[in-house]
């Protein structure tokens, strides 16, 4: 199957300081990829710079036929890359109905479909559409950015770290929530410190150490590898 | 009589916050402080006088014609004096909106003239009788158009897909991007808008106070002074902080009025209710709220918009 988004010798920087080398990693219509890594290893630099927010970088990006090179980050979004960011970035002062609707660019019937998709798949936010960003508890504000980022209907969603700072139960449930996306037809490239959790629901991974990939494979191949056992599986 | 005072007060606070309006606005979607946004006022003023040259007819006519200049005059704005410069220290904003403000005095001094000019009443100059009192027609139509321009400030911003596109970007720049927002040409129309908020006021208050070129740099530190006794990036604050500097301006004066010391008014009574212990006694207040509540009255709920 031909990959939907296919990176080959990306490295970004800032200034002098070189975050990523030489990347190359595709993902393919309706799969889940993984990037694992310890803190400070690129993830979200890669995911940051497929979007084009950040670092200077060089390489090649492709999404599906079109090249990403010299396309702005708001035209990224418009292709179908769907991001959910680090740190969730809902906005604070809007309404979670306003975060959602801020997303969509399609048609009134359009938007409406995608809000019914959002609902049914985080019901939690439908009762709690007139609350501001702020005012949702940090699992609350993960659905929002990831149903957010399904409002701008992506065909590849980016998902940064969804399950920082939530409890075990609650990130279980975000990963229970990936792979129902997934169903719905979204290729998902999901940075992850949590192995265990991510190689669970992944189809490939790639494992970053100091802005290199290291090794990648299927989550079999990745759970059997002695640098992903060493470092990320308890030996 | 107190109401007379009142309205007045009120008339000027409205037009005001239009302007503390704007100038949040700029705030909130560049971090940058537009200080050409006084000249903005003044520029709105001579738009009305020059389209009444041309066209004679009531304020009120005008106000379509200048809402359309000042549009275009504050995209022009950013395009001249942000964008270039949106990538460096904050200072260069700073100096350049400073400049821009001073390209715009002297630009209307060459082409109208330093002397200061009265643009025409929304809609006549006449007064009209409530409860006994004789009330200035302008008075009740200032506040009336400036509470239709927030109301459909309000709107455009809460009810409509561009407003929250705008507010989303004011919020978080990159975010917005990243779902496909053209965050540079939302910031292009906040400096629109921004301009046409300030521009009306100066339509509104070109008939009462006169207008002339240099008007701008007294209208910014009302701006600022409004937005810091308020709360930076709070519009509701804005609102408020505006008020309270037209009520300083406009009632403190006529206290002796107000509590019936006419007819017994000394020199001392003078002194103490004039417009310069006004002012004195406004810049105390901000002092006092820069000390002891440093972010403004509605500060807290902007840090959580930020």
């Amino acid at each position: 199957m031909t990959a939907l988004l296919n990176i080959e010798g990306l490295s970004a920087r800032y200034g002098e300081r070189i975050m990523l080398h030489d990347i190359a990693l595709s993902v393919k219509a309706g799969e889940i990829v993984a990037v694992l890594g310890a803190n400070g290893a690129g993830k979200t630099t890669l995911l940051n710079a497929i979007m084009g927010i950040g670092a200077t970088v060089t390489g090649t990006l492709r999404f599906g036929s079109t090249s990403l090179t010299d396309v702005s980050t708001a035209d990224r979004a418009r292709a179908g890359l769907g991001f959910s960011p680090e740190g969730r970035r809902v906005f604070p002062g809007m309404t979670v109905r306003e975060n959602l609707l801020v997303a969509s660019r399609a048609d009134a019937a359009k938007t409406s479909r995608r809000l019914h998709e959002v609902h049914a798949l985080f019901p939690d936010l439908a009762g709690k559409h007139a609350a501001l960003g702020w005012q949702l508890s940090g699992g609350q504000q993960q659905m929002l950015a990831i149903g957010r980022a399904m409002m701008t209907g992506p065909r590849l969603l980016l998902l940064d770290e969804p399950s920082l700072g939530l409890s075990p139960l609650l990130a279980g449930e975000v990963m229970g929530k990936i792979v129902a996306l997934q169903k719905l037809g979204v290729a998902v490239l999901l940075a992850e410190q949590n192995v265990v959790r991510a190689l669970a629901i992944a189809d490939r991974g790639y494992v970053l150490e100091l802005g290199r990939i290291v090794t990648e494979g299927s989550p079999d191949i990745l759970r059997a590898d002695r640098r992903v056992r060493q470092a990320f599986l308890g030996g | 009589m107190a109401l007379q005072i009142l309205l007045n007060a009120l008339a000027l606070g409205a037009a005001y916050a239009l302007l503390a309006f704007g100038f949040v606005l700029i705030v909130n979607a560049t971090s940058a402080v537009n200080f050409a946004q006084g000249d903005m006022v003044m520029a709105g003023g001579y738009v009305a006088i020059a389209v009444a040259s041309i066209a004679p007819m009531p304020g009120i006519a005008l106000l379509p014609f200048v809402l359309v200049a000042m549009i275009v005059v504050g995209l022009l704005s950013s395009l001249v004096a942000y964008f270039p410069l949106k990538s460096r220290p904050p200072v260069s904003v700073f100096v350049s909106t400073i400049a821009l403000g001073i390209i715009l005095q002297n630009t209307v001094n060459v082409l109208a003239g330093a002397a200061p000019r009265a643009a025409p009443a929304l809609f006549g100059d006449g007064q009209l009788a409530m409860g006994g009192a004789s009330i200035a027609i302008q008075s009740i139509a200032v506040i009336g158009v400036a509470a239709l321009l927030i109301a459909g400030q309000w709107w455009l911003f809460a009810r409509t897909a561009i407003g929250r596109a705008l507010r989303a970007t004011a919020q978080d720049r990159v975010m917005a991007e990243a779902l496909g927002i053209r965050a540079n040409r939302m910031i292009a129309l906040t400096f629109g808008l921004a301009a046409a908020l300030s521009g009306a006021a100066g339509l509104l208050l070109a008939n009462t106070f006169f207008v002339s070129p240099s008007d701008g740099t007294n209208y910014i530190i009302k701006a600022y002074i409004s937005v810091t006794i308020g709360g930076w990036g709070s519009l509701t604050g804005a609102a408020l902080g505006a008020l309270l500097v037209a009520l300083f301006e406009v009632a403190y004066p006529q206290i002796p009025i107000l509590i019936g010391l006419t007819e017994s008014s000394t020199a001392v009574t003078q002194v103490v209710f004039s417009q310069t212990t006004g002012t004195i006694l406004l810049y105390v207040a901000v002092l006092i709220i820069l000390f002891v509540r440093p972010q403004g009255i509605f500060g807290e709920l902007a840090q959580r918009r930020a």
